[in-house]
């Protein structure tokens, strides 16, 4: 206590205001002190070597794009083709601004609005947070590939040296501005439950629908030319925005056309302000303060509903009827897991349009339609994994009720199971549905064997995952689209049991369809089925003595904050 | 006579080298509104969730109502509500999803927890957001519906960690008059908090845990005289008590625990 009296007088209005500089470096080192922090666990120190692995990958792949963007400006310029400048622009920002977004939709983003609790200027916040963006790494990788860029029409015409400097950096500038702005307004929006679920949902159905775009545009070029006439307007536009003005800043430059060079320059320009205007305003909105609650609004008094009583589900017992209610409404509430959902049906259908060898043949589900049905509801099961082997993952703190209720352990390990297997016949029905409609229905043989199989699968997986979400538990947040692997010993053993299991299923199928006797496997699975479930009961009663032995390790993995 | 609500014989706890609780003797007899407190870190959540079934002990026996906790879990369970540190909430329910599922597990039928879901609910002002997720909700509300939670079932003994804690001045009033009632009919409460006046206004019995040691237990009159009689043996101690005056809670407690005393050079900076 001795040591508090020797600090220097001084009160609040004593305190001077701290350079921009200043302020950075303090924010730098409260960094580095959480970096160093998380050195002390083992978890912290891989997730520090990974990072390191993906910063040494990453910085290769930068500098080799710099040196193949050196190259490729070098010789757009010695070959006069100015306007592949175009497409160097929009790829640098396509990947400058869309990179930073998709990574936002599955990370928790750094909340920059935590530091305006401190006495700081709104000056000092906008230049922070513009400072932030310049040496984010995607800023930083872009603003190399411009430097290689500015090489590579250095060496090739040094006269256009400075025009190039001018349009890079206001190009660059602009991309800098608009990167932040469009990161504090996604902020804005995932700050919120709802938004930052539905972004995530959108982002992901966007990257499926990307698989789609080579197989369309595979089928339109065997079929007919696609209709870009009447969409041609849009180039048009796209030479009125930031990358088609620095191409057009380049070509203007090596024809002499200076004042025209200068205008497009001065547009990319006027483009940074209104940006920088944008960006100001958010900032501003933050600045002062804003409510981003997600509390719906009350109901007006009078017209409070009773409470609806539970589903009624009379075949089950009351605490195990709970159990699989809450968790139906668990899954069915999270848009991650209605995405591995329907992702079967993505699988299916991309097999039935994706054309293989170049675009020549159909692939072998359209050649043998009889196994999309089996593949589809393979799929279904493996996705599954990922709720099966952690099954206390997403209950958070409301894990402690199991434990405090008088519900035996055995009957909550049910009762999810049987949420697990529901998820899996319902997956597994719109798996068949869609055979039919995009194949053919599968025939009986191979219905049967695909369901006996199930009855095979299921039953082992479900015992290994309970074991591994007792032993390897880890929190999962439902709602949440961010990387949430599961353990790396849950991962090896899911993988090693979908091996076995998923091999056994596959050298069943194709052993009796070599000997032209499909409805054979039915009749294998049969038995293996029985002796899985056996398998699963007897795992299931002594899991449920474990769940209580490591109580505290469960506890302190997942009701964590 | 009947059986105390909450025993604990020589309950302990180790966590490696650290023993957290240290072989505690402690009974509550039923009917009481029985504080336990200590400083943070004293061991006072680790006790409770010993006492609930959240955490095995190293060493000891826990009876509530005269049944052994070790032996018969569910059969305590069934008497018991728990309001934990954390709170045992499922964010994404909804509040009244989440009532229908506590009672559910704890035997009530379908119509009956509906039934008392909507009663407590409209008591704890949760009624108008019947579609907010938990997670939504405020924590002052998470702390009422957890509370709504541990007391659908009627238990006959109430564990409560830190209740007040968050919880605004409305809702805290909310609470107590809940708790009081329950008193009123004969339940046992058990509940740990830092808020020292709120305890003394409630609670008839206190214990008071320090370094893992109960080292106070009684009626509040009992350790406010045992506190008294050791200030009056003790001439020159410095206490902020005349001797006409009560002492309260929190002097009682200081005085046990010990306590920080701003010396005058001491954060002098701070004006």
């Amino acid at each position: 206590m001795a040591g508090l009296s020797a600090a220097p007088p001084g009160s609040a209005s004593e305190l001077r205001g701290l350079s921009n500089v200043r302020m950075f470096a303090i924010i730098a080192e409260l960094r580095w002190h959480l970096l160093r922090n998380s050195l002390r666990t083992i978890r912290g120190r891989l997730e520090v070597i990974s990072r390191g692995f993906a910063t040494v990958t990453m910085t290769m792949l930068s500098i080799g794009g710099a040196i193949g963007l050196a190259i490729a400006s070098y010789l757009t310029v010695d070959d006069r083709r100015f306007s592949s400048f175009a497409l160097i622009f929009w790829g640098i920002f396509i990947f400058w601004q869309m990179y930073p977004v998709l990574g936002s939709a599955f990370s928790a983003p750094f909340e920059f609005g935590s530091l305006l609790r401190f006495p700081m200027r709104f000056s000092s916040f906008y230049i922070l947070n513009l400072a932030f963006g310049l040496l984010d790494p995607v800023s930083l990788v872009c603003i190399l590939w411009l430097f290689g860029v500015f090489i590579g029409v250095g060496i090739a015409d040094a006269s256009l040296l400075p025009w190039t400097f001018l349009a890079l950096f206001v190009f660059g500038a602009t991309n800098v501005l608009l990167s932040r702005t469009v990161y504090v307004w996604l902020e804005r929006w995932l700050a919120k439950r709802r938004t930052r679920e539905a972004l995530g949902l959108l982002f992901v159905f966007m990257m499926i629908c990307f698989q789609f775009v080579g197989p369309l545009a595979s089928r339109w070029q065997r079929h007919q030319a696609p209709p870009l006439g009447q969409y041609a307007y849009l180039f048009h536009i796209a030479n009125f925005l930031p990358p088609g003005l620095a191409e057009a800043a380049l070509i203007d430059a090596h024809r002499g056309d200076q004042m025209f060079a200068l205008f497009s320059i001065a547009a990319i320009a006027a483009y940074a302000l209104g940006i920088a205007a944008l960006l100001g305003m958010r900032l501003q909105a933050q600045f002062i303060g804003e409510n981003l609650s997600e509390a719906l609004a009350p109901v007006p008094a009078g017209h409070q509903e009773k409470v609806r009583a539970a589903w009624d589900i009379r075949l089950l017992p009351a605490p195990v009827a709970a159990i699989f209610e809450k968790e139906m409404r668990y899954l069915f509430r999270s848009a991650p897991i209605i995405f591995t959902f329907v992702m079967p049906l993505f699988v299916l259908a991309m097999f039935r349009f994706v054309p293989s060898h170049g675009g020549h043949e159909s692939s072998f589900l359209v050649k043998a339609p009889d196994w999309a049905f089996p593949i589809g509801a393979g799929y279904a099961l493996l996705i599954l994994a990922n709720i099966v082997y952690n099954s206390f993952g997403a209950d958070g703190a409301g894990l402690q009720l199991y434990l405090t209720a008088p519900v035996r352990l055995r009957d909550v390990l049910l009762a999810k199971n049987l949420a697990h297997s529901t998820v899996l016949v319902l997956a597994t029905s719109g798996v068949l549905i869609t055979t039919i409609v995009l194949y053919r229905p599968p025939s009986f043989a191979v219905t049967f064997g695909t369901v006996m199989a199930l009855l095979f699968a299921l039953p082992l997986n479900l015992a290994a995952g309970n074991m591994m979400s007792i032993y390897s538990p880890k929190k999962y947040d439902f709602g949440a689209f961010n990387r949430q692997r599961s353990t790396g010993a849950t991962a090896f053993v899911s993988m090693g049991v979908e091996a076995v299991v998923v091999g056994i299923a596959a050298a069943v199928f194709f052993l009796t369809r070599y000997l032209h006797r499909v409805w054979l496997a039915g009749i294998i699975f049969l038995p293996l089925a029985a002796i899985a479930l056996a398998v699963y009961w007897v795992v299931l009663n002594l899991a449920a003595r474990r769940v209580l032995e490591r109580r505290e390790i469960l506890i302190a993995e997942i009701c964590r904050t | 006579m009947d059986a105390p609500a909450v025993s604990a014989e020589n309950l302990t706890r180790r966590f490696g080298p650290l023993t957290a609780v240290d072989h505690i003797q402690m009974n509550v007899a039923a009917g009481q509104f029985f504080g336990f407190l200590g400083p943070n870190g004293a061991g006072k959540s680790t006790t409770i969730k010993m006492l609930t079934g959240l955490l095995a002990p190293t060493e000891g026996r826990i009876r509530i109502l005269g049944i052994d906790l070790e032996e018969d879990p569910v059969a305590v369970k069934r008497q018991i509500g728990v309001v934990p540190e954390g709170l045992a909430l499922f964010g994404r329910l909804t509040g009244s999803e989440y009532l229908n599922f506590v009672g559910r597990m704890y035997g009530l039928d379908r119509k009956t927890t509906a039934q008392r879901a909507t009663e407590l609910l409209d008591f704890m002002q949760l009624s108008d957001r019947p579609k907010s997720l938990i997670t939504d909700y405020s924590h002052g509300m998470q702390k009422k519906l957890a509370m709504a939670a541990a007391v659908i079932h009627g238990p006959r003994v109430l564990f409560l960690d830190e209740p007040f804690e968050g919880v605004d001045a409305v809702a805290s009033g909310t609470l107590k008059a809940m708790l009081q009632r329950m008193i009123g009919h004969g339940a046992t409460i058990f509940l740990t908090s830092h808020v020292l006046e709120i305890v003394e206004r409630l609670c008839s019995h206190v214990a008071i845990i320090h370094k893992g040691r109960l080292v106070a237990q009684g009626s509040l009159d009992e350790l406010r005289s045992g506190v008294e009689a050791r200030l009056s043996a003790a001439p020159g101690s410095a206490d902020s008590a005349s001797p006409h005056e009560r002492l309260t809670l929190e002097q009682i407690f200081l005085n046990i625990v010990g306590g920080t005393v701003l010396r005058d050079q001491e954060l002098s900076w701070l004006g």
